[in-house]
């Protein structure tokens, strides 16, 4: 009776702890886990970056008779920034679905090296889910040494459905703005 | 992360495909960022006047190790693509012609 009852007690307590350590083992696991989905969906704002996203190149093909659209840039710097930040491509017309460079110039003109990272913003607002970024210089922190000076590209291009949309039919200039601030981190 | 979320939601708009563009602190593919500028002021900011040197500069790009190296095809140089370009640039009037450096004596794979 009390050797059963030993077993018995023991067992609750191997269970118990198994399913102590296992939830243990999941909270530490969860920074990966949540980092592996967060880059498969795209959730939050996290770049796709796993493979097999990829945008499809049927979606990058000009649309033929499509109303060109002028896309201008513009850029700025946050007060504390000492860089100065221009856009090297004022404007540039294309058509839905046809991929484009642009390029932004950075330069540190002080006499430290200095770590800036950007955020952009697409004006009208309701075509920014249009336009799509396959890579630029954005969400990443740069590191420019004194007195350096660098070409920063954007690879864009305007999603082709921009030409269906009867919402888009308005929006004849799309404005990207890009500032850049200095990073917390250095 | 969660550095750019709020604003994002705010504008809507999304993080870019591939991510971000190393540096190129060398200046290994300056000569064709120069050429291309020239190009787009030649041309009136006409994108398609100066696909070649797109082209070419993300060639180089890739060529130094500044790029994933991918098929030109996922990056808008379809065969498609390129026949609906050449049928834009074709109709569109009064637009220089471009000095026509064809990027086929580039790697382009």
């Amino acid at each position: 009776m009390r050797a059963e009852r030993d077993l018995n007690m023991r067992s609750t307590i191997n269970y118990v702890s198994a399913v102590l350590l296992t939830l243990l083992g999941l909270s530490y696991a969860a920074v990966p886990l949540y980092k592996m989905l967060c880059s498969e969906t795209g959730l939050d704002g996290t770049p796709i970056t796993s493979l097999g996203h990829k945008f499809e190149p049927e979606s990058m093909v000009p649309v033929a008779g499509a109303r060109p659209i002028r896309i201008l840039f513009d850029s700025s710097v946050a007060d504390t920034m000492k860089w100065k930040f221009t856009p090297e491509t004022r404007q540039i017309h294309v058509v839905p679905g046809e991929t484009a460079l642009a390029f932004f110039q950075a330069k540190n003109p002080s006499d430290e090296d200095i770590v800036g990272i950007s955020t952009y913003s697409v004006t009208p607002a309701k075509a920014a889910q249009y336009f799509n970024k396959i890579q630029c210089f954005c969400f990443e922190e740069q590191k420019l040494a004194a007195g350096e000076e660098i070409d920063m590209p954007v690879f864009f291009y305007v999603d082709p459905e921009f030409a269906y949309d009867p919402w888009m039919s308005d929006v004849k200039t799309i404005t990207l703005h890009y500032t850049f601030f200095k990073s917390k981190y250095q | 992360m969660s550095m750019g979320s709020s604003w994002q939601v705010f504008s809507k708009a999304t993080p870019p495909e591939r991510g971000a563009f190393p540096l190129d602190l060398h200046g290994e593919c300056a000569d064709i960022v120069k050429q291309y500028l020239a190009c787009m002021r030649s041309q009136k900011g006409q994108a398609v006047g100066c696909r070649d040197l797109t082209q070419r500069y993300l060639a180089c790009r890739m060529d130094k190790g500044l790029m994933e190296r991918d098929s030109f095809d996922n990056l808008g140089f379809s065969k498609e693509a390129e026949a609906a370009a050449a049928a834009r640039s074709g109709a569109a009037p009064a637009v220089p012609s471009s000095p026509s450096s064809s990027p086929s004596s580039q790697q382009t794979k």
